[in-house]
This record gives structure tokens, C-alpha cells and sequence, in this order.
């Protein structure tokens, strides 16, 4: 009878312990969320017929941007296991994140609050159509990205080296490895760019190309327009200090949450002042008052911009009016070619 | 034409060449062609951005810093290029006409016209019915096609293509290339509607050489697969006869005046031939020269 205790103790081991993981950096889940969210075919058809995946790689999460707040910590309406259906999360909640030296309570509400004074507010006056679904919200454009890159975004910092050899000098003082490498990430993170700039400009084309939003918010394509400039291209082919939407429509020193409408005067693109953002100094210095009535967001439009139309108007016509005449004589010599002593008219 | 050491008539295996294009023509067409192509190549991608092609192309240029520098350096040759033109043919003008001229005290300004009227990249009345006779020709109206001077409408169209196509790239190019400097000056549309002027320009020229050049100067139904004048600067007597008939007249009638125009290639080729006996007893005569020198080195 002894022998059969042994499966059944096993059995009550892998239980308990299944939370266990043996990664040095394991995520905070004493409520042992992982227990279901560890398995990959964990997913759902919801109401709207969309597949939900509710799958967390934790190793992945491990190295993410929010591997220390606890599952609770976003997700505040979850009470027991198995719980109901989740709400969305609010990200100005008060996560469990603590100052390490003030122990105050970190939250992004302060996002929030920036975010209500900029263009991205329905409220705004500046709004053309004040349609609240169509404004973005915090997961609209953030994701939670991941640290795993940074071992070769590294290598792009000028002079830096690997980052094994930089977190080497930290172990001399700080025992915990977990602590000092999560520590440097959150540092060499944000030493970078937050996000890569073909990604910035990807973030903003997600509602300022669609088609039905230009219609409805009364805008240009803005996408599309400030694609066909030099400056987007620029992006597109990873020219350093390239300018992307935030590059422009950001004041310096100014958070990007805080774009403000361009008729605000103290936009970073209102008309007067528009030159001294051109005039940035990895940019144009020498920039004058006229630099910044370049439009960077031109439609072929003959109420809108009449020089740009009829300048395009112009060389269509010509293009047109040199090529296909010609065309016309090269297919008619090579069909006349086949026949050279047929002609229609009679001699005289 | 202007006179240069170059025969009017080279005759090889048998065929008659005449001479079109001389050196330094030959070299600005490979240095407006050269540049051309370096521009096409580098401006397409980044006019063409949307295309998958793109990215590579710039990539094998080494960037986009790379690319916009091989394209100013391109354009601004170019444009340096169109300038030394202007050179080269008030040059000519001078040392053709007006220096003999007034040394001769029979200069005019009349004549001074007729002269710029009548060098070979002018258009004349004649090109205009030219043309026409042409387009009679191939709507099968009449089976006598027009007959041309040294260059014929086609080329005259292409040439002063160029003449336009140059300074509007040219002069959009460097308000893009310094588009501060500019707006110090213009107002800022003046940028916006160069980058359209230039990218649509571009797209012209290209359209018009690629197709429209090549075709009249390599495949049509004379010159098919190619025609080497642009290499060698001379065409072959049956081409010469079937499109530019009377510059071949006019040719013909000064080398009849001046046979030393000629240069008769299978002749030299003929008197340069040795006989087996006359290129070994060179070879002989050679190593007998050497060897006997160092027998009498040694001597002493």
C-alpha cells in the first residue's frame, strides 16, 4: 500500500509547486493567475465573433516594460478564481508600484491629465467633430513593449558595449542581479528612442490614414501626405534624425501626450511659429520666418492649394503631351515600316 | 562642320563611314549620359518609395546618405555639363565666324544669324516640314520619306529637350538641396511646388529618353540591335543614305573636292600586311640586334 503513496504525493507535489518558475526573473503572481494563463490554448469567442487570446507568456512578461506590477495591480477588478469577466483595464489606476525612495504610489494618471489638454481630447475646442470612440486611448498606441531587444540596441548607442560587461561593474555593490539589470533597462531603455521611429509614425498612421476618420474629423490624410514628403521617405529608409509626427508636432521639452491643435498658439505648428521648430539644430539651423509656410501635409487640391495644383496640373500636361504624341509616331513608323511601298493615294 | 583631325570618310571592309560626332561631342554625350542614369537610379527610389524595389536599391547604394550624395554630385555635374555646353558653343561661334571675320573687316550681324541659324542643332523651317512629310509618310499617304541634314527633327527634339529639361531640374534640385537658403529668400511654396516640378520632370525625361531616344537611336528598323555612333562617332554609308541622305550628299561633294578627307582603313590595313618571310626576318633582325649588343659588352 506504501508504493501507491508515491504517484499521489508526486500528483499533490506538481500542484502546489506548478506556479514554481525557474527563471531568475520570475514575474509577481502570488495570486497564481499563471495557473490558467500559463496554458497557450487559453482563448475565447467573444460576443463580437473576435478569437481572445488570454494565453500570458511569462518569460516574455518577465522582460516587458510592466514585469514588476502584480496581475491585480492593472487588473483591479478581479477578486477570486475563477473570476468573471475582466473590464478594461484603466491605466491611471494606482498599481502597486512604489517609489523606492518615497514609497508613494506610482500611477500614469498624470499621463492622463496631459493628454486632456492636448488635441486629443474630444473636449477640446480645437476638435473639428468631438466623436469620443474615435479619440485614442492609452492602448491605442502603447503596447507593453519588451526589453529583449536591448542587448542589440545597445550596440547602436555610440560607444556602448555589451550589456553583460556593463551590468558586470553593478555586481560589484548590488548582489541582486534581478534588481541592478532591471534597474539598467529601465535606463538604457529610455536612453534610446521609446520607439523606433518608423514605429512612431506607424502609431499615429493607425487613425490619421484611415479614410473614414479624414472624413469624419474634417482632416487632411495626414498619414499619407506627410509620407509623400522627403521627410517621411527619410523615415522609411532609417536617415538619422529624420522626423517623425512626434518630431514635429511635439514642442521640445514637451511630453508627446501634449500635441496641441495647430491653431493653439503655443502648438509646435502654429503658422508664426512653425520656423523655429524646422530650425531645431540636428534639423535646418539657419531656418527663416518663410521655412515653416512649407507645407508639409500637401493635397492636389485646386481650392486648397492652387500652386501645387496647377503646378502638377502643368507638368501632367506636359508629360502627357510630349509622351504620347511620340508614341503615337513610333508605333505608326514601326506599322508603316512592315509595308514601305504601300501607299493609300494615287499617283498623279 | 568644325574642322578636326578626324577623316570626313573612313572606309572599312569596303563600307563608307561618315563622321556625325566629333570627340568632344562623344564626350559630353557619355558624361550627360552617365550622369543621367546615376540620377535616374538614385532619385527613382525615393520617388518610387511605395515599391518594393525601393528599399534594396538604396540599401545597395549603402543608404539613403549615400544615395543623396552620388545624386547632388551627379546633378551637379550636370548642370556643370550644360554650362560648359554654352561654352563650347559660343566657342565655336567665335572661332568659326566672328574672329575670322572681323579679321577679314567682312563681319555682320546678319550673317552672324544666318550662321547660328544654320549649325546643325538649330531648328529650321525644314524640320517643321520635315515632320510633316513624315507624318504623311506614315499615315501611308506617300511612300517618300522626308530627307534629313546632319540631324534630323528627332534629334533636334531631344537635344533641346535637354535644353529645357536641365535648368527646371537643375534649379528645383538646389531649392530642394537647400531648402533654409531658399525660404531665406522665396516664400515656402516656392519648395513645395519645386518638389513636384522636379519629380514630375524627372519622370518626363526619363519616359521620353528611355523610350523615345532609344528607340530613334538604337532600335529602329536601320540601327537594330544598336547604332555604334556614340561610341565611335561615324555611321555606316547605308544608314547614311536612308536618313540622312543629304548630309551624305554634302559630304560626299567635299571629299570629292579633298580626297585627303578620306582615310581609306583596308588600305593601310593592306600595306601594313606583312608576309610570313618579313615577320620572321623582323624577329631575327631583332634578336641578332640584342644578342650581338651583349656579346660586345662582354668583350670588354
Amino acid at each position: 500500500m506504501r508504493k501507491c503513496y508515491v504517484p499521489i504525493l508526486l500528483l499533490l507535489f506538481l500542484l502546489f509547486y506548478s506556479s514554481l518558475s525557474f527563471a531568475e526573473e520570475a514575474i509577481l503572481d502570488d495570486e497564481n493567475c499563471s495557473m490558467c494563463h500559463k496554458y497557450p490554448g487559453l482563448s475565447r469567442v467573444n460576443d463580437e465573433g473576435y478569437l481572445r487570446l488570454f494565453y500570458i507568456n511569462s518569460h516574455k512578461f518577465a522582460q516587458s516594460l510592466h514585469t514588476k506590477v502584480k496581475c491585480t495591480g492593472c487588473h483591479t477588478d478581479i477578486k477570486k478564481i475563477p473570476h468573471d469577466d475582466a473590464k478594461k483595464v484603466d491605466c491611471s489606476t494606482e498599481c502597486h508600484i512604489e517609489h523606492p525612495e518615497t514609497g508613494e504610489k506610482f500611477s500614469h494618471k498624470n499621463i492622463s491629465k496631459i493628454l486632456n489638454k492636448s488635441i486629443h481630447n474630444p473636449e477640446n475646442p480645437n476638435v473639428n467633430k468631438a466623436i469620443e470612440e474615435d479619440f485614442p486611448k492609452c492602448t491605442d498606441c502603447h503596447s507593453n513593449p519588451l526589453y529583449l531587444s536591448i542587448a542589440e540596441d545597445l550596440q547602436k548607442l555610440h560607444g556602448s558595449r555589451d550589456a553583460d560587461e556593463i551590468l558586470q561593474k553593478c555586481d560589484a555593490c548590488h548582489e541582486k542581479r534581478s534588481f541592478y539589470s532591471y534597474f539598467f533597462n529601465h535606463v538604457a531603455y529610455r536612453a534610446r528612442h521609446l520607439f523606433p521611429a518608423e514605429k512612431i509614425v506607424d502609431t499615429c498612421i493607425k487613425c490619421h490614414s484611415k479614410p473614414e476618420m479624414v472624413e469624419k474629423h474634417e482632416l487632411k490624410n495626414a498619414a499619407s501626405t506627410y509620407l509623400d514628403t522627403f521627410h517621411g521617405k527619410a523615415v522609411k529608409f532609417n536617415l538619422d534624425n529624420a522626423p517623425t509626427c512626434v518630431g514635429c508636432h511635439v514642442k521640445d521639452n514637451s511630453s508627446a501626450h501634449l500635441i496641441l491643435s495647430h491653431e493653439n498658439p503655443n502648438s509646435a505648428v502654429y503658422e508664426g511659429n512653425r520656423y523655429k521648430t524646422c530650425r531645431d539644430d540636428r534639423c535646418h539651423p539657419s531656418a527663416t520666418k518663410n521655412m515653416g509656410d512649407i507645407k508639409m501635409h500637401v493635397v492636389i487640391d485646386k481650392n486648397m492649394y492652387p500652386a501645387e495644383y496647377y503646378t502638377a496640373l502643368g507638368f501632367t500636361a506636359l508629360t502627357l503631351g510630349a509622351f504620347v504624341p511620340l508614341m503615337l509616331l513610333l508605333l505608326l513608323e514601326l506599322i508603316r515600316e512592315m509595308f514601305p511601298n504601300l501607299k493609300i493615294r494615287k499617283d498623279k | 562642320m568644325a574642322k578636326c583631325n578626324l577623316p570626313l570618310v573612313k572606309i572599312k571592309n569596303g563600307e563608307r563611314h561618315y563622321l556625325k560626332l566629333n570627340p568632344s561631342q562623344k564626350l559630353q554625350h557619355y558624361i550627360l549620359a552617365i550622369t543621367f542614369v546615376l540620377l535616374v537610379v538614385t532619385g527613382f527610389p525615393l520617388k518610387f518609395y511605395y515599391y518594393p524595389w525601393a528599399e534594396p536599391v538604396i540599401q545597395f547604394f549603402g543608404g539613403l546618405t549615400v544615395t543623396r550624395i552620388i545624386h547632388r554630385i551627379s546633378g551637379v555635374t550636370m548642370v556643370a555639363l550644360f554650362f560648359y555646353h554654352w561654352y563650347y558653343l559660343f566657342k565655336h561661334m567665335f572661332r568659326l565666324y566672328v574672329i575670322p571675320a572681323v579679321k577679314t573687316k567682312s563681319f555682320s550681324f546678319k550673317e552672324l544669324v544666318l550662321f547660328i541659324y544654320y549649325s546643325p542643332m538649330f531648328p529650321r523651317w525644314k524640320d517643321i516640314t520635315d515632320f510633316f512629310d513624315f507624318v504623311k509618310f506614315v499615315l501611308f499617304i506617300t511612300n517618300k520619306r522626308p530627307e534629313h541634314e546632319r540631324f534630323h527633327w528627332r534629334e533636334k527634339f531631344d537635344y533641346w529637350a535637354v535644353f529645357w529639361g536641365i535648368p527646371v531640374l537643375g534649379l528645383t534640385g538646389v531649392l530642394l538641396w537647400y531648402p533654409a537658403w531658399a525660404t531665406s529668400y522665396l516664400p515656402g511654396w516656392a519648395v513645395n511646388i519645386s518638389y513636384i516640378a522636379h519629380s514630375d520632370e524627372a519622370l518626363l525625361a526619363v519616359s521620353v529618353i528611355f523610350i523615345w531616344h532609344m528607340y530613334n537611336a538604337h532600335l529602329n528598323y536601320d540601327k537594330f540591335p544598336m547604332s555604334p555612333l556614340f561610341i565611335t562617332g561615324y555611321l555606316p554609308e547605308d544608314l547614311m543614305k536612308h536618313e540622312y541622305y543629304i548630309e551624305w550628299k554634302r559630304i560626299n561633294k567635299l571629299v570629292e573636292m579633298d580626297p585627303s578627307q578620306i582615310e581609306d582603313l583596308d588600305k593601310a590595313k593592306e600595306l601594313e600586311k606583312q608576309t610570313d618571310e618579313e615577320k620572321i626576318k623582323a624577329v631575327r633582325e631583332q634578336i641578332s640586334f640584342l644578342s650581338g649588343k651583349e656579346e660586345g659588352d662582354s668583350d670588354e
